[in-house]
């Protein structure tokens, strides 16, 4: 474990926080602390990318708690994620406060429909991305087609379809099937 | 009183139904926040979306946006809490077992497992967010001349977002 003092992990994770905004986010840290800072080691790194997508909750914030844990403990965890939400936190209250306290006139408004058309296309290359890798399993494609359809077109509980497409997935991918196709790990280089 | 509870509790379930990252969950958000509950407006929650975008940090920062509008300040507090606490509890208990768990099969199953559902999950957060910010034919446009531009790595995400919403602007002002 690299000796990184407790200021400095702040001001690293507070940046990260600040700098990662749209796309490529865990590529970034992982330029920032693995490619630039050696902080941590690509090995040391990449079972935490892995661990903050399988479990639940927002990937970032996961993946900081990890690297934080990993470079100083507890305290590191619970600072590292602190720094990497708190400065988007103050940027989104003060747009919601201006949102909905002085209502939106209809030029912003306009541009508000601009802006959220443009992220639509925005997430459509970022699923596109991720799901070139991550289609590859056992029954993958209709997994994803089974899960898309669910909740997207019939909007049924996603809990629900988690739990009986989940297990259905987990009981096509079982340990023991042969030819399995190597794990992905989120499309790094 | 009744509505922060409420509010805590949906976003606890929310945050852990982010299988693969924020935006899979946004399907179940929109159900709840606008339907169920009706804190917001279809509107309102695409442009919350939008704006949480182009905000630096997570996408799930939506959560503050949302949480302002039920209750102020102390509403953001909780709905922010009730997003990011639980879940990372959770990913710092097994950070600490992980070098002995990520070798075992059934994580590695785990890990194949979620893959296609993580994708079929973003891809239904991608068709709820549009079926709200694609309302025209303008939109729609916007949308497509973005992804081409995301696609081909001419520009970065936050930039284009915000082009679009200044192109946006310009062309209501064009044509009234």
């Amino acid at each position: 474990m690299r000796q990184v003092s407790m200021g400095r992990l702040t001001r690293m994770f507070a940046w990260i926080g600040l700098s990662s905004i749209g796309g490529g986010r865990s590529a970034y840290i992982y330029d920032t602390l693995v490619e630039r800072h050696a902080w941590l080691t690509r090995e040391e790194f990449l079972p935490g990318l892995t661990l903050s997508q399988l479990l639940p909750g927002p990937n970032i914030p996961n993946l900081s708690v990890f690297l934080g844990n990993w470079l100083r403990g507890p305290v590191g965890a619970v600072v590292a994620v602190i720094a990497v939400i708190v400065p988007g936190t103050v940027a989104i209250l003060v747009l919601a406060g201006l949102y909905f306290g002085h209502g939106v006139g209809p030029d912003a408004e306009v541009a508000l429909r601009g802006m959220g058309a443009a992220v639509v296309g925005f997430l459509c290359v970022t699923t596109v991305r991720i799901g070139r890798g991550a289609l590859r399993g056992r029954g993958a494609i209709w997994i994803g087609a089974l899960t898309f359809l669910s909740v997207g077109i019939f909007q049924l509980n996603t809990f629900l379809v988690i739990l009986l497409v989940g297990g259905l997935s987990l009981w096509l991918n079982r340990p023991g099937r042969s030819k399995q196709p190597k794990a992905q790990t989120g499309g790094l280089p | 009183m009744t509505v922060i509870l409420t509010l805590a509790w949906t976003f606890v379930r929310l945050s852990f139904l982010c299988v693969g990252g924020g935006l899979g969950v946004v399907p179940e958000m929109q159900r709840q926040v606008v339907g169920i509950h009706g804190w917001l407006t279809a509107r309102q929650f695409v442009d919350g979306y939008a704006l949480a975008q182009v905000t630096p940090g997570p996408g799930m920062l939506v959560s503050a946006f949302i949480g302002y509008r039920v209750y102020g300040l102390l509403g953001a507090f909780i709905a922010m809490t009730a997003m990011f606490l639980p879940t990372s509890l959770l990913t710092w208990i097994v950070s600490r077992h992980w070098q002995r768990l990520q070798g075992h099969p059934w994580a590695l199953a785990a890990e194949r497992a979620l893959a296609p559902l993580a994708v079929g999950l973003m891809a239904a957060g991608v068709y709820t967010v549009g079926r709200s910010a694609l309302a025209d034919l303008p939109t729609t446009i916007l949308a497509a001349a973005a992804a081409i531009i995301l696609a081909k790595r001419w520009l970065p995400a936050a930039a284009v977002v915000l082009a679009a919403g200044f192109v946006s602007y310009l062309l209501g002002a064009m044509i009234p």
